[in-house]
């Protein structure tokens, strides 16, 4: 092979995932490196000092951070499960083409096409608590009216219930296409090893869908741990802080407050957060 | 084919033309305004007409934004330097933590000792921070006790009197207000609501409710003292009373309203205001209503809310003498003055004009409903409760705007107010 060629087929592939490496580092890797070094830093009048690891230390003192960091960890708690069980269990029964499964398909994937922004003043407005169509709905049946959104017993419940309406679509879709690329002669070969049911699910489907499950998970568990718009839409951190997750802290400590340093080290501890607890669920997962 | 050739490089040509002519209007300098969207861009275009027509150097352009995005859109861009901003609308309260973190640039040159003496002290002092002035008024503000007729006569109750002297209390309001819903929405299925505030939870308005109890927003010479302040004996007063209007009373909705709707559909009996909205109310058709002044709490001071919108040049501008003869033509000349208060229908805070307001010189404030105006000067001059002046102010009102609507919504009061003292109390530790 002449040298030229050989220099040629070297490089090209290098130059092919070029451009995604470098919008890769523009928009994932700078703005990471930005939030570590500009949590060193803090404002004092118009200037900026080094002030090393002190906007850390003032985070950890601080009761509502560890607060914010609970109410992530609730949410998420509630949310990721949720989320991915309806989607599994809506997948197992729609992949089989069930009679009149295009119908509900459909309905499932509306909500994929509405932003979660719109879904969350949607749902603001159904469950408002003097005007919405909920309560209105609720009075109808002869039930007390409910505060909804506005207290903080039933808030966070709230904004768990629309943001798994709003996400289990989604990893349904990826599961549903997982689950019909297993061959069908593993299933008939299963059948006539007497193999039916939930037997049949456990021991075959779960199995070989394994690394979509594995995906979906930790894409849900990063997805949602950075969620802030229906808290910061519907009840911007209330009632009593009670929905003020820590990504919503980190908004309104940047641009309500503009204290630029706190935000940053709350935006990098919350990726040290993510990034343990997906390492965790890939060890888990990856498990034989 | 030749003519098609033609006719493009002809048509070329012209367009060519056209954007030199473009280019040539374009020479003139373009100020670029950070403003208020919906009824303000109006407002601007006539200002920009008028001030255009004496100064044809000079263009605006306006970048306009509803109130939370204008703050953080003018946090980001100010933040980050970005100098395609001039003018920034400065909210009076704001202006010290503005100049703290080098948005603003101070303008003292810009103004004469008489251009000074143009406005009421006050406003002098909120736009000054330190040695140096930095946001002439634009406008200042007062708040009314609208009330609607027709829905106090259905449920019997005799209007509140316009008069000064006849000020209501605030427990009279829930009083009048409680009397409204039991007759005419005892079980709470025809929406009419006895109170509610224009600004819901907005600091601005409800701030009156301590004030008057006797309670203060800030302390120190500093002003970033907020533990036992803004949780107080007179601050719980002041907000168990908002309490019980939407919780024990249930005249006040809870949730997510527009209360000036609420109003103009003849569903609510009184709404506090500002006189902004006299026009807008008169204009609907079928709403019977009255005005008075803004009540207080029995035994206690009366507070009216007051201060507005400050103009400033932002420190990055790259035209900061256009930018500043934009702001004294509307802050400082009688034909800016006079258009910015026929325009934003705020109180003016140029002392001739409050002082021919109150004097009626014009007759313009004889009838009804621009008869309110006097009662606004009135209370501007007598009983009016700046926001507080502190460096950390953005913070505070955050958190009190949260604490107020935890509050309306169902949260025990002193519990909430001690969460509100201690979440300011941290963010304002950056500023000690």
């Amino acid at each position: 092979m002449k040298k030229g060629v050989r220099l040629h087929s070297r490089v090209t592939p290098y130059m092919l995932v070029l451009p995604a490496i470098a919008l890769l580092f523009i928009f994932k890797v700078y703005p990471i490196i930005t939030s570590i070094w500009g949590s060193l830093y803090t404002r004092k009048g118009t200037e900026y000092l080094f002030v090393g690891l002190k906007n850390y230390k003032t985070l950890f003192d601080s009761a509502a951070f560890w607060r914010s960091l609970k109410t992530t960890g609730v949410f998420n708690l509630w949310v990721v499960p949720t989320q991915l069980l309806l989607a599994l269990v809506l997948a197992l029964m729609l992949c089989n083409n069930p009679r009149g499964g295009i119908v509900f398909r459909s309905v499932f994937f509306i909500n994929i096409g509405i932003s979660l922004a719109t879904a969350s003043t949607i749902w603001g407005l159904m469950m408002d608590a003097s005007n919405g169509i909920i309560n209105s709905m609720l009075t109808a049946f002869g039930i007390a009216q409910q505060p909804f959104l506005t207290h903080k017993s039933q808030a966070m419940a709230c904004l768990i219930v629309i943001c798994c309406w709003k996400g289990f679509s989604y990893w349904m879709l990826i599961m549903m296409s997982s689950l019909q690329s297993i061959p069908k002669s593993i299933y008939e070969a299963a059948k006539i090893d007497g193999s039916s049911g939930l037997h049949t699910i456990w021991n075959i489907s779960l199995p070989l869908i394994r690394p979509t499950l594995t995906f979906c998970l930790v894409s849900c568990t990063s997805i949602n741990l950075m969620v802030f718009t229906p808290m910061y839409a519907l009840t911007n951190g209330g009632p009593s802080r009670s929905t003020n997750v820590l990504m919503l802290n980190a908004y309104v400590t940047l641009f309500q407050n503009s204290d630029r340093g706190s935000a940053y080290a709350m935006i990098t501890m919350l990726m040290v957060v993510c990034f343990l607890i997906v390492s965790i669920q890939m060890r888990g997962m990856n498990k034989k | 084919m030749k003519k098609i050739i033609s006719l493009l490089l002809v048509a070329l040509l012209a367009l060519a033309l056209g954007g030199t002519t473009v280019f040539a209007e374009a020479e003139a300098t373009t100020i670029r305004v950070l403003a208020l969207s919906g009824d303000d861009e109006a407002r601007w275009m006539a200002v920009a007409e008028a001030f255009g027509k004496t100064h044809p150097d000079i263009n605006i352009e306006l970048e306009l934004y509803p109130y939370e995005q204008m703050m953080e859109v003018l946090e980001v861009k100010l933040g980050s330097g970005d100098t395609s901003l001039d003018l920034i609308y400065t909210n009076a309260p704001e202006t010290d933590g503005y100049v703290d973190r080098g948005y603003l640039m101070p303008i003292e040159q810009y103004f004469t000792e008489e251009d000074m003496d143009t406005w009421v002290q006050k406003s002098v002092d909120l736009g000054t921070v330190g040695d140096h002035f930095y946001a002439p008024p634009l406008n200042s503000s007062s708040q009314l006790l609208y009330f609607n007729k027709d829905l106090l006569d259905q449920a019997g109750v005799a209007y509140p009197e316009s008069a000064v002297e006849a000020r209501l209390t605030w427990e009279q309001v829930a009083e009048m207000a409680q009397a409204v819903v039991q007759a005419l929405d005892p079980d709470g299925t025809n929406g009419i609501w006895g109170l509610a505030y224009q600004q819901v939870d907005v600091p601005y308005q409800i701030l009156a409710l301590p004030n008057s109890a006797g309670g203060v927003g800030v302390k120190g010479e500093t002003g970033l003292e907020v533990m036992g302040v803004v949780n107080d004996e007179a601050w719980v007063k002041a907000m168990t009373y908002y309490y019980d209007l939407a919780n024990t009373w249930n005249v006040m909705p809870k949730g997510t309203s527009s209360t000036d709707e609420l109003f103009s559909s003849g569903k609510l009996a009184f709404l506090v205001g500002g006189p902004w909205v006299l026009n807008s109310f008169d204009a609907v058709e079928g709403l019977n209503w009255g005005y008075a002044a803004h009540p207080y709490f029995e035994g206690c001071e009366i507070a009216i809310p007051t201060d507005s919108w400050h103009l400033s040049v932002s420190a990055f501008s790259q035209h900061p003498d256009e930018t500043a003869e934009l702001i004294h033509w509307m802050t400082c000349e009688e034909e800016g003055i006079r258009l910015c208060f026929e325009q934003f229908g705020n109180l003016p805070c140029a002392k001739f004009l409050l002082q021919e307001i109150i004097d009626n010189t014009s007759g313009a404030y004889s009838d009804f409903p621009m008869s309110a105006y006097s009662i606004c000067c009135y209370d501007e001059l007598n009983y009016s409760v700046s926001r507080p002046a502190t460096v950390g102010f953005r913070e505070w009102d955050y958190a009190m705007t949260q604490a107020f609507s935890d509050i309306r919504n169902g949260a025990d009061p002193q519990e909430t107010l001690d969460f509100a003292a201690e979440d300011i109390d941290a963010a304002f530790a950056k500023y000690r």
